[in-house]
């Protein structure tokens, strides 16, 4: 599984890449959901598996499978004012790194990104840490960078959770 | 509260509210552990889970810890997960394979049946100490039994056996296997875990509570309208078909109706009582069952109507959306629900891909839905900490109950019929 960097990167393409997944974090703690999911092309899905051996989201459920409509729709709930599992609202603190381009794809316009994260969140009066590894493969729009998908391995991904409202 | 005799129970419970104790002292909760989960038929787990010799899975009976396996000779074993030497949980997995269970303190070892096969240092044990390969075994379950590959404990010998404690509910489990072509599921597919600081009971409530979505889910709900259907198996697939009867109307729930008896138990029907699916996928599968039963057969298992069924005290499973789950009492105000995902064998792939789809959508621990009911229950603990308004109410619907040939009563879906037979089973067990 474990991959060599990808040969003869561009230090000033990785700059950017890092700075890509540091924005997608500081996007998500500062509740900024719809920008968030515009960072995400309109095939894009976003994957977080149940089991730690999980190879399959079709045959298996998961944590989350979304599509970008199902994105979207995740985003409208969290600004409903109805929303409950959101009242009082989560305060996020995503860290990212360890970050590694793995694989350049020349053809497709497409980077592959692996980075360790870490998700502080607190609600109503409880604190709770995520971590895991995040699978990002970014995918060069019009000069900028989006993400075609993501998938995110939980260390935990098949604990008995509370609810989940906010994303990795 | 910490004594409670059967007079003083008798007073939490009237016809259609019940105290805030049955939810927060932990005296009761403690008699449910013994008058409830000591003696009610428990759900274990299906055979499917243990397909092979040395396969098992850990579970609990109310807080004790089990292990469900498949023995040498196929029989399915349920045993206590604990050493008998000096009491350490024997199996630390969800699931595995084995030829036996060794105790990692001191290497006391196990059959799968539960024998005491070996314990290191046999020779200096006092000579009257009874090392015998059955009394000194892995503790046995009083009472297994099955249905239809659906396994069931009871830790008391005494009482009703398995099928006439399911009564109704046996056509429950018919309707689900009898829907999948070739009459059998497997619990392929994964599932979930969940924990909530609540009391148990707000889960078993909400299982058929149809007037909570358009208010509990009314974000989720109005957060899809107008989606259009997607075309793959992720979630916009379903968040068109589902997430938009989360936001329905009363009318619309009360048309599916519920169904209750005294035992506790309890299913709702159908989403769309009468109407037909259309589509590829779903001729390709009555065609499928049509084949193995003949038509007249087929439409007869098509048309019973239950969408979800609760077996008390803790064990729901969902024809049209294939899982079950079950809700394990940890403390009088935590609890852990576990989730498991099946799929009906013969059926098109499709069609089982789609439940897959249902559960992460629905039933995640993410899911914009399940986190809003989690949500709900520890606020409703939170709130039962309050004195001087001591009672929870459940009589919606309460003129409305109909009395059935099978013992049970009908109401519309809104009715808090369900409940009301909940707690009247719960007194039953709690007094008797």
């Amino acid at each position: 599984m474990a991959q060599q960097p990808a040969a003869r990167l561009d230090l000033e393409v990785f700059r950017e890449i890092e700075a890509f997944i540091y924005y997608e974090s500081r996007l998500l703690d500062e509740r900024r959901f719809e920008e968030w999911a515009a960072l995400y092309t309109d095939d894009a899905v976003y994957w977080v598996p149940a089991a730690p051996d999980q190879t399959s989201p079709i045959d298996s459920v998961s944590i989350i499978y979304d599509d970008k409509p199902s994105m979207e729709v995740r985003v409208r709930r969290l600004r409903h004012p109805d929303a409950h599992a959101q009242v009082p609202p989560s305060r996020t603190s995503h860290m990212a790194g360890n970050i590694m381009v793995d694989a350049l794809d020349e053809q497709a316009r497409e980077y592959s990104v692996t980075s360790q994260f870490q998700m502080l969140e607190y609600r109503a009066g409880r604190q709770r840490a995520f971590g895991g590894t995040s699978d990002h493969r970014l995918r060069r729009v019009k000069g900028g960078l989006m993400v075609a998908s993501k998938t995110v391995r939980l260390i935990n991904c098949d604990a008995a959770f509370r609810g989940i409202a906010i994303l990795f | 509260m910490s004594e409670h005799c059967a007079s003083q129970i008798d007073k939490l419970i009237e016809a259609d509210r019940v105290h805030r104790d049955v939810y927060t002292a932990p005296g009761i909760f403690d008699l449910e552990m013994a008058r409830i989960f000591g003696r009610s038929w428990i759900w274990i787990g299906h055979a499917s889970q243990v397909a092979s010799i040395g396969d098992f899975v850990t579970t609990r009976i109310g807080r004790q810890p089990v292990i469900m396996v498949r023995h040498g000779d196929g029989q399915i074993k349920v045993l206590i997960n604990r050493c008998r030497h000096r009491g350490v949980r024997l199996c630390a997995l969800d699931r595995g394979n084995t030829k036996q269970f060794r105790c990692p303190y001191h290497g006391w070892t196990y059959r799968t049946d539960g024998t005491l096969l070996t314990e290191p240092l046999r020779d200096v044990f006092a000579k009257d100490f009874d090392l015998d390969e059955e009394r000194m075994g892995l503790t046995k379950v009083a009472r297994v039994d099955s249905y239809r590959g659906f396994v069931f404990a009871n830790l008391t010998p005494g009482g009703a056996d398995l099928m006439p404690n399911l009564g109704p509910m046996k056509a429950g489990i018919d309707d689900i296997c009898d829907r999948a072509p070739e009459g059998e599921i497997a619990f392929t597919g994964g599932g979930f875990k969940q924990q909530f600081d609540a009391n148990w009971k707000f889960w078993v409530e909400n299982m058929i509570d149809l007037d909570h979505p358009r208010f509990a889910h009314v974000a989720a709900s109005s957060a899809a309208r107008g989606m259009e259907p997607g075309s793959d198996y992720v979630t916009a697939r379903a968040a068109n078909r589902v997430l938009n009867a989360f936001g329905a109307s009363s009318e619309f729930w009360n048309k599916t109706g519920v169904w209750a008896n005294g035992d506790g138990h309890g299913y709702m029907g159908s989403l769309a009582p009468g109407a037909e699916p259309d589509g590829d996928i779903y001729l390709r599968y009555k065609a499928a069952l049509e084949e193995k039963h003949g038509p007249e057969r087929a439409q007869e298992i098509l048309n019973v109507s239950r969408h979800n069924n609760l077996l008390y005290p803790n064990f729901n499973f969902q024809t049209s959306f294939q899982h079950v789950k079950i809700v394990d009492p940890i403390t009088v105000d935590h609890s852990e629900v576990r989730i498991f995902a099946f799929q009906m064998k013969g059926a098109p792939e499709e069609m089982n891909r789609d439940a897959i789809v249902y559960l992460n959508t629905v039933q995640s621990p993410a899911s914009i839905i399940q986190s809003d009911d989690f949500d709900i229950y520890e606020r409703q603990q939170q709130g039962l900490t309050a004195q001087g308004s001591d009672w929870v109410y459940f009589a919606r619907g309460a003129e409305g109950d109909v009395a059935e040939d099978d013992g049970g009563f009908r109401a519309v879906g809104t009715s808090e019929l369900p409940m009301r037979k909940q707690f009247q089973a719960w007194r039953a067990l709690m007094t008797e």
